[in-house]
């Protein structure tokens, strides 16, 4: 249970988990009352302004907890970030550490075990020692509690968080292999212009739709599968990689590295068809393979690695153009209560991973539409 | 042109500069078009050789002028030109649709931005960089489309030599590393000669970086005038 700033009562819990309670800002001249009750398994919180009307924030069942827990008062403020400069060679942020101090007084415990005296502890502080003020006073039936930090999941790109990282940095070759994918597929339909060969092929084979569409399955599944052993391989020397480096990879289910790893895949196989299908519309190898770099590689470039522009703007730029199925590389859940910066750098896309995928896919089967209908009407 | 000076009016229009000051370089934003008219310049330069190697149209050139790297040196001539002339034209399009947007968007005197103009020397240096820029990316594609010929090939090297080291580096996170890749790119080298703010904070100065793209197309100028002697064609 806790009292913020800015964003009202919260109840949080397991780390991840935040509950809003009632909003309004808490001064000393209208203090408010807090309480966290348990039975069995389950935390209960209840906040009042008066210490008479108790309205109840949230439950939470916290599965085995033990039968006896600490409790205690705390106070807490995640340290301020904010972008300094921006070069063509990266962002720096500065910000530094804040912290908070709270006055508790009516404080009680009633337990079956009483407890002892209160102690004072700095939990989970940096070895370079607590910063200056911070611990806890106890003058009469008021404590004064100072601390700094947050008690949140570590984020990749936050302030305060434990430096962990996302296991899409192992795949950031994945563009290399991208923009081979692209030449080859363009190739694939421009080779065959460049030499005369679609006159052979269409006469051939006249319906040109279906050259069109088997061209599309072929480079799509070669693709996919290359693209699968690839990216399997290098999640698991990349994980190997930054883990003797001493990094710590942030834990993601078995399920969502499957679908980190065959998304790679299906963007690598999904990106070969619209450059095929820009490959036949254009007619022109060069300008087939630009347009699909510039159309997927340059707009992450930009918003990530050349941070030109600011997060709206990127954000926008993203979510229009197919780069945004890079979002299917997505592993980590954004929690709004944590402070960070939620960057393609850091793992974090401004969609969904499928709908971002699916934005890729409607592309290609826009793209490979108008290649059909041109395919048709032009002459070989 | 038109659409770097569209793309850099829409970063322009996107960029807010609030109240209490920003860290952001007006020349750059205004000058962000350069991102992809650079792509533009790109597949210019390498149709200029490839498409002659596409249609077979090389063996009559080399037949009517023996001297091939003569040959590399008029074309070379002819996409600087073209370069130039282009670059001039949308960098010039890009400050003035800077000139025109970024005052309202925070970009004030009041700030410490006194409105864009060719006569302040940083941004006359970051304009005619920019200019200067486009036409080295020329020569770097020559120089790759004719050592590679094949147009699909040579465009691939080239944008991913420019748009990948960048990408790579934000993993790299050694400072060291980091500032080293910044140096040696040919994209984030070149483009530090559009900085007018923050110039310290550079891994490189505008013309150093500037000079490391050129020694990148002289170095692929050289490697495809020789690959064009040496070989059949």
């Amino acid at each position: 249970m806790m009292i913020t700033g800015g964003h009202g009562v919260r109840m949080q819990y397991d780390y991840t988990g935040d509950i809003a309670g009632p909003t309004g800002a808490v001064s000393a001249a209208s203090p408010r009352w807090l309480r966290l009750t348990r039975s069995g398994d389950t935390l209960t919180g209840y906040q009042s302004a008066d210490g008479t009307h108790w309205t109840t924030v949230g439950a939470v069942r916290l599965a085995g907890l033990p039968a006896t827990v600490q409790a205690g008062l705390f106070a807490a403020s995640p340290s301020s970030s904010h972008s300094t400069s921006q070069s063509v060679s990266g962002s720096s942020s500065a910000g530094g550490i804040v912290v908070a101090t709270a006055a508790f007084d009516h404080v009680g415990l009633r337990s079956q075990r009483p407890g002892g005296a209160w102690t004072g502890d700095n939990v989970g502080g940096s070895a370079g020692g607590a910063p200056p003020g911070v611990g806890f006073r106890q003058a009469g039936p008021t404590f004064t509690v100072t601390g700094t930090g947050d008690i949140a999941p570590d984020v990749p790109g936050a302030p305060d968080g434990g430096g962990g990282t996302d296991i899409g940095q192992t795949l950031l070759g994945a563009f290399g292999g991208l923009i081979a994918v692209i030449v080859v597929a363009a190739m694939f339909m421009t080779a065959e212009y460049r030499r005369g060969l679609i006159r052979v092929t269409l006469a051939a084979s006249p319906r040109r739709g279906r050259v069109l569409a088997a061209k599309a399955v072929v480079i799509g599944a070669v693709t996919f599968i290359a693209g699968l052993i690839g990216s399997a391989a290098a999640l698991a020397i990349g994980e190997r990689l930054l883990r003797s480096n001493g990094n710590y990879i942030l834990p993601v289910s078995t399920l969502t590295e499957v679908r980190v790893v065959a998304g790679t895949a299906a963007v690598l196989a999904v990106a070969a068809v619209l450059a095929l299908a820009l490959g036949a519309l254009l007619r022109s190898s060069a300008a087939a393979v630009t347009v699909a770099i510039v159309a997927i590689v340059l707009p992450y470039l930009m918003v990530n690695a050349l941070p030109a522009l600011p997060a709206g703007a990127s954000d926008w730029l993203l979510r229009l153009t197919p780069a945004v199925g890079f979002s299917i590389q997505q592993s980590l859940p954004r929690y709004p209560q944590v402070l960070a910066s939620y960057t393609p750098g850091n793992g974090y896309y401004p969609l969904a991973p499928w709908a971002g995928f699916a934005v890729l896919c409607g592309y290609a089967v826009v793209a490979l539409g108008l290649a059909v209908i041109a395919i048709r009407r032009r002459d070989a | 042109m038109a659409a770097t000076a569209a793309l850099g009016a829409v970063a322009d229009a996107a960029t807010k500069c609030p109240s209490g000051g920003c860290q952001l370089d007006p020349a750059r934003t205004c000058l962000t078009g350069i991102y992809l008219s650079q792509a533009v310049v790109a597949i210019l330069a390498v149709l200029a050789i490839s498409s002659e190697y596409g249609s077979g149209m090389i063996r009559v050139t080399f037949t009517a002028m023996p001297r091939r790297t003569t040959v590399l040196a008029a074309n070379a001539v002819t996409v600087t030109g073209l370069a130039l002339a282009a670059g001039t034209v949308a960098v010039l399009g890009s400050v003035l649709a800077g000139r025109l947007i970024l005052p309202g968007h925070g970009f004030t005197a009041a700030h410490g931005y006194p409105p864009l103009s060719l006569g302040d020397g940083p941004v006359l240096r970051a304009a005619a960089g920019s200019v200067l820029y486009l036409a080295l990316i020329a020569l770097l594609s020559l120089g790759v489309a004719a050592a590679v010929r094949d147009s699909a090939v040579a465009i691939g090297i080239i944008l991913g030599l420019l748009y990948l080291i960048p990408i790579i580096a934000t993993v790299v996170g050694a400072p060291g590393w980091h500032r080293h890749l910044g140096q040696i790119a040919p994209m984030t080298a070149g483009l530090a000669i559009q900085a007018t703010t923050g110039l310290r904070s550079l891994p490189l100065s505008p013309w150093t970086g500037l000079g490391v793209l050129a020694a990148w197309a002289a170095a692929a100028l050289l490697a495809g005038g020789l690959l064009l002697r040496l070989r059949d064609a």
